[in-house]
């Protein structure tokens, strides 16, 4: 397989600039190395602030590392000019989180698809339209959805249009940044179902940047966790997948349960009988041992009749 | 008896020109102490504004047209609920505090507006800051929000929720957009305050997981209304309507190992 975006060791440093000067440098990439190859399904996969989305934008060319390279079809995109920064362009597209704020307000939907397509392709402003019609449709919606405005749709369909916008160009390479992350749960699983169509159907490569590892196992055929700005493992998705590092098993144990969790519904504790010794409180939680708290079997907060805890000695 | 608080018949509608739209319709729920109630349905079904139309907090041109909301049998009005009865914490907490205020400041104003803000009121935030596992709270107190993380600043809107000790607690998304390591850390946080302070909890969310982690019972919304109420075991073993069987089934999707 041909490889379509490759980082070898970047990094990446930001600063931020206040009315009281600069602040000490945060480095957010460090020695991260990576190959894309052509049709395959990657998920970048880490909590807030591990550096992942950075990692996309540098991919993506909308900056540049501090340290390192990022070559697309093993030239530096730094060197890419005139037609070959096109190409890569063409290539290397994305989805973003938040839709909405994805899109000018004030273009209509078939404006915002057909942006990618005057800038990028040679179509006239015929052969634009009638792509613009079939791009909806292959994202689930209707040709004529082109002449609304963003604020006419909901949520999930925006979310379409900009998957029809970033497919248009027929890229090799989609980044799906947080792309389904804004959706409810029945949303999110027709996204990745449209996803999985659009990717074998284009076969383009998908790098999948989330933090739910439930998604990985649905869409993704490689996950790399990132965390602190480094690549913590790279595992090929298999059934029963088990994450080995430290980052990787957190992320799995934070998973929430598939089934209802057994929560008591009824007070966990009977009436009082006459041999217990109870103490009743108005305070919250916890008493010191001045209540008589620790010598109680019981303890009641009488603000609402209900128990709130047995600290029974032993 | 348990202390409870029921939304009857809830009515919410948007005025266009000389007619409603009707966004909530019919809304019937009680919230018992001690107990966890989960809202779901997918997104502008109107959970959200459920909540806020109970509490009389809805944007502007929307207003309540019918319903009332009762303590403990007897009708409340709004201001006397809101912080008093109900705390809330809501889906995005940086967008939920003053950028230009410290905690130590936001703290005061919640203290404030329902009545307990006294000498003794420092020590009082320090413990809700410790209750919620924000360690080091006196840097805290001192800190702005852009200067706190998203799980950071959840906390600190739990915290705030705690000051008031109003028996219920609404919480609206309260994870969804935080990270799932976050998340599983604010529902324990969550399930562990409803237990240890007996709370009743009215949590919206759209995502069967938080659902099964630690709701009692399931309210299930679609097109602003309630279709079905069971406990989380009925709701996920043998759902009624369609729109129930597609919340579960989308989230079971999740999961191919159990399903």
């Amino acid at each position: 397989m041909s490889t379509i975006l490759s980082a070898r060791s970047v990094s990446k440093v930001y600063s931020t600039f206040s009315l009281v000067g600069k602040s000490a440098p945060k480095t957010v990439l460090s020695d991260v190395s990576l190959d894309i190859a052509a049709g395959e399904s990657i998920a970048l996969l880490g909590r807030s602030g591990s550096g992942k989305s950075t990692l996309g934008r540098l991919l993506l060319g909308f900056e540049r590392p501090d340290g390192g390279t990022v070559s697309f079809d093993g030239s530096d995109l730094r060197g890419l000019s005139g037609e070959a920064y096109r190409h890569y362009r063409r290539s290397v597209q994305v989805v973003f989180q938040d839709s909405l704020g994805a899109v000018n307000p004030r273009h209509t939907v078939g404006r915002i698809i057909a942006e990618p397509l005057r800038h990028l392709t040679t179509l006239n402003p015929d052969e634009c339209d009638r792509k613009v019609r079939s791009l909806l449709m292959q994202v689930g919606l209707a040709p004529d959805d082109a002449r609304k405005l963003p604020t006419q749709m909901s949520g999930g369909q925006l979310q379409r249009v900009c998957i029809a916008r970033s497919i248009g160009p027929s890229p090799r390479l989609l980044v799906l940044d947080e792309a389904v992350s804004n959706l409810d749960l029945v949303l999110q699983m027709q996204m990745i179902a449209l996803l999985k169509e659009l990717q074998s159907t284009l076969k383009m490569a998908v790098l999948f940047i989330t933090h739910d590892l439930r998604l990985v196992r649905l869409f993704c055929s490689r996950v790399i966790v990132l965390a602190e700005g480094r690549i913590q493992e790279d595992e090929p998705v298999v059934r029963g997948l088990q994450l080995g590092s430290a980052e990787g098993r957190l992320l799995q144990g934070a998973i929430l349960p598939a089934r209802p969790v057994h929560r008591a519904l009824e007070p966990a504790w009977p009436p009082p009988t006459a041999s217990e010794r109870i103490v009743a409180t108005t305070q919250a939680w916890p008493l010191g041992d001045g209540f008589g708290s620790a010598r109680a079997s019981r303890v009641v907060d009488v603000r609402s009749g209900g128990i709130v805890r047995l600290p029974r000695l032993p | 008896m348990t202390e409870t608080l029921t939304i009857e018949n809830l009515r919410v509608a948007a005025r266009h020109g000389d007619h409603d739209h009707v966004l909530v319709d019919g809304i019937s729920l009680t919230i018992r102490r001690g107990r966890i109630l989960a809202l779901v349905g997918s997104s502008g079904c109107g959970k959200s504004m459920t909540c806020s139309g109970a509490q009389g907090v809805l944007p502007p041109g929307v207003r309540v047209t019918n319903g009332r909301v009762l303590h403990d049998g007897q009708p409340i009005a709004a201001d006397k609920l809101r912080g008093h009865v109900v705390a809330t914490i809501l889906q995005n907490p940086r967008s939920a505090f003053n950028p230009v205020r410290t905690m130590a400041h936001h703290a005061k104003e919640t203290l404030r507006a329902v009545g307990k803000l006294d000498a003794g009121w420092r020590n009082r935030v320090l413990e809700a800051f410790a209750t919620v596992g924000l360690e080091d709270g006196e840097t805290v107190l001192g800190l702005h929000p852009f200067e706190m993380s998203g799980g950071m600043l959840q906390r600190a809107m739990i915290a705030l929720a705690l000051l008031s000790d109003a028996p219920f607690l609404f919480a609206d998304e309260p994870t969804t957009d935080l990270d799932l390591i976050v998340q599983a850390r604010i529902l324990d946080l969550l399930d562990d305050l409803a237990r240890r302070r007996n709370l009743g909890v009215l949590m919206i969310t759209h995502d069967m997981g938080v659902v099964a982690r630690l709701a009692d019972e399931v309210a299930v919304m679609e097109n602003g209304r309630i279709i079905e109420m069971a406990t989380t075991r009925n709701i996920f073993d043998d759902p009624q309507r369609i729109a129930t069987r597609e919340l579960v089934e989308a989230h079971m999707a999740l999961y191919p190992e159990v399903a």
